[in-house]
């Protein structure tokens, strides 16, 4: 597990985000190494000194959001990894039930910082945004993402939501050619309303996805749907399959996902856990289906070992680097590096029953 | 008569003549129609279905700018660029994790990633010790150069940065009342 939050201290006044540099430069984003141990480094910067509980060599390149009052620094940008994903708000107007991520009521405003950290990532990175929902701040998201792609073009982001807020309104602005980098993850459930609505907790909100759906597809939107698999989806996933080659045929990309054992589906984990080696008929189906219709398929956070062979190509190391875990058989597994591997959190007795390719 | 019928299924065809319930009832199955070619009925149906399909994106004309838009912009029109790349290609495996994979705690925390500063539980502070030795040669220099009465603590607090911002406009540095990189050169402290 790699830390996202370091203990640390600064002298400066207020938050601030900064890229820890390997050399000294006159960028004022910069802030370089002043010295540093096996546990602590010593860095300034334009605003001011910090001193972060990790070593140097781990956090060259990162871009930090340094929090003098809550004694912190987060590693919003780590330069070595592709799986970078900001939290633009905890709040969400949903409450799924294997929610991963629980929504907390504040709201602690960041864009600005957020929007200083985009504009010095890495090049060509793909940034992700998540919450809480994104869109219940819409206006400040979509400027995030306007100034950031109009100073830099090779940043993609990747915004996870519940799509809920966007309106007629929205169309004209998301077909500005900024958005051809932005893809819209958004989850999808089921087919039948009732279905869709009791899992993501809130009535009404298949219809009104439906028709954020129309006005994304009308922006020319890119949207990747996403089906968490529980034991409540599953037997809907053929119809679901069938609604999305009829209804959203244009989608990019429709990722059918393991379950993450965190948050709500931690105290739900067996009401909702399938166990793929024996229950993956279903998704076999509608996975047959989509591909049938020419609608791109991907699993997530499927072990390589636990999806049958024939369907093995469609599932991707997806489990991002810093909450990644394998089980110890998979030292000797040659589908290691193609592998998701589980989650960091994922139950103990469940990761070991792997079976080395 | 056998024109007459031709000549009606051509405008169908057009789309100028609305279709009849009974026409438009391709789906075969139960419909009072004589009973359909088999193949026949299935190419009918993959076509209703395909009618639906255009119906439900209601705009036609947003249809094509969407897919210009896409091929405009990548020249792949259904290349997933977000996903990571394909599997069974070896993946640009990113720095290797300094601890892997396993996490001691029973407990995994509810959240993933950090919560937002507010909600955030206190962090343990770190070790002061780099941070509080730079702040005292600076103070100490700050009091040589008599802008600092204070104690050498190794705080930054009041004193300090009103010495600082006094220090610094004097020396048409950036105000900041921090201790910048300028400023510790200004002060001859070197950076190790």
């Amino acid at each position: 597990m790699i830390a996202l939050a370091l203990p640390a201290q600064s002298d400066a006044r207020a938050p601030f985000v900064t890229r820890l540099a390997a050399t000294r430069s006159d960028r004022t984003t910069d802030s370089f190494c002043l010295s540093s141990s096996a546990e602590h480094s010593l860095w300034c910067g334009a605003n001011g000194l910090m001193e972060i509980a990790h070593p140097r060599a781990a956090l060259l390149g990162d871009i930090v959001l340094v929090d003098p009052a809550a004694r912190r620094v987060e590693r919003l940008i780590r330069a070595t990894s592709r799986h970078n994903t900001l939290l633009v708000t905890e709040r969400c107007d949903q409450l799924c039930v294997m929610c991963s991520q629980p929504p907390r009521k504040t709201h602690v405003d960041r864009f600005d910082l957020l929007t200083q950290a985009c504009l010095l990532a890495p090049h060509g990175m793909t940034i992700g945004i998540s919450g809480g929902e994104p869109t219940l701040y819409l206006p400040q998201l979509l400027a995030l993402v306007e100034t950031v792609r109009a100073a830099r073009d090779d940043v993609q982001f990747h915004i996870l939501s519940n799509g809920q807020h966007f309106t007629q309104a929205h169309v004209e602005r998301l077909r500005s050619p900024v958005y051809r980098g932005v893809t819209w993850g958004i989850p999808l459930y089921a087919a039948q309303p009732y279905d869709h609505d009791s899992i993501v907790g809130k009535q009404g909100a298949y219809d009104r996805l439906e028709q954020s759906l129309v006005h994304l597809l009308r922006a020319g939107a890119r949207i990747e749907l996403r089906t968490v698999v529980t034991r409540d989806t599953l037997p809907g996933l053929l119809s679901l399959a069938r609604a999305v080659t009829l209804n959203l045929a244009h989608i990019e990309q429709w990722s059918i996902m393991g379950l993450e054992n965190i948050g709500f589906a931690r105290q739900r984990w067996d009401a909702l856990q399938v166990d793929l080696r024996t229950g993956f008929a279903p998704l076999a189906a509608a996975i047959d289906r989509a591909i049938l219709h020419g609608v791109p398929v991907r699993l997530f956070n499927m072990p390589l070992c636990q999806v049958p062979p024939a369907y093995r190509h469609l599932a991707v190391a997806s489990i991002s680097d810093w909450k990644q875990r394998f089980a110890k058989a998979c030292d000797g597994c040659s589908a290691k590096p193609d592998c998701s591997g589980f989650f960091e959190w994922h139950p103990d007795i469940l990761v070991e029953e792997v079976t080395p390719l | 008569m056998k024109k007459g019928r031709f000549l009606i299924s051509t405008l169908v065809m057009a789309g100028i003549v609305p279709v009849s319930p009974a026409q438009a009832d391709t789906s075969g199955m139960g419909s009072g129609a004589a009973p359909p070619d088999p193949d026949d009925a299935l190419v009918k149906r993959f076509t209703l279905e395909h009618r639906f399909l255009l119906a439900q994106h209601r705009s036609h004309s947003s249809h094509s700018s969407h897919s210009s838009h896409r091929s405009g912009s990548t020249g792949r029109p259904r290349a997933p660029a977000y996903t990571p790349p394909p599997p069974r290609r070896p993946r640009a495996t990113p720095a290797p994790a300094p601890a892997p994979s396993r996490n001691e705690r029973s407990t995994p925390r509810q959240s993933i990633l950090p919560a937002s500063p507010e909600t955030a539980p206190r962090a343990v502070a770190p070790s002061s010790a780099q941070i509080s030795s730079v702040v005292r040669q600076v103070q100490i220099a700050l009091l040589a150069r008599s802008y600092y009465r204070g104690a050498i603590d190794g705080l930054v607090g009041r004193e300090t940065r009103a010495a600082l911002t006094r220090f610094q406009t004097d020396n048409g540095l950036d105000v900041t009342g921090t201790i910048t990189p300028e400023t510790l050169d200004a002060l001859g402290i070197a950076a190790q």
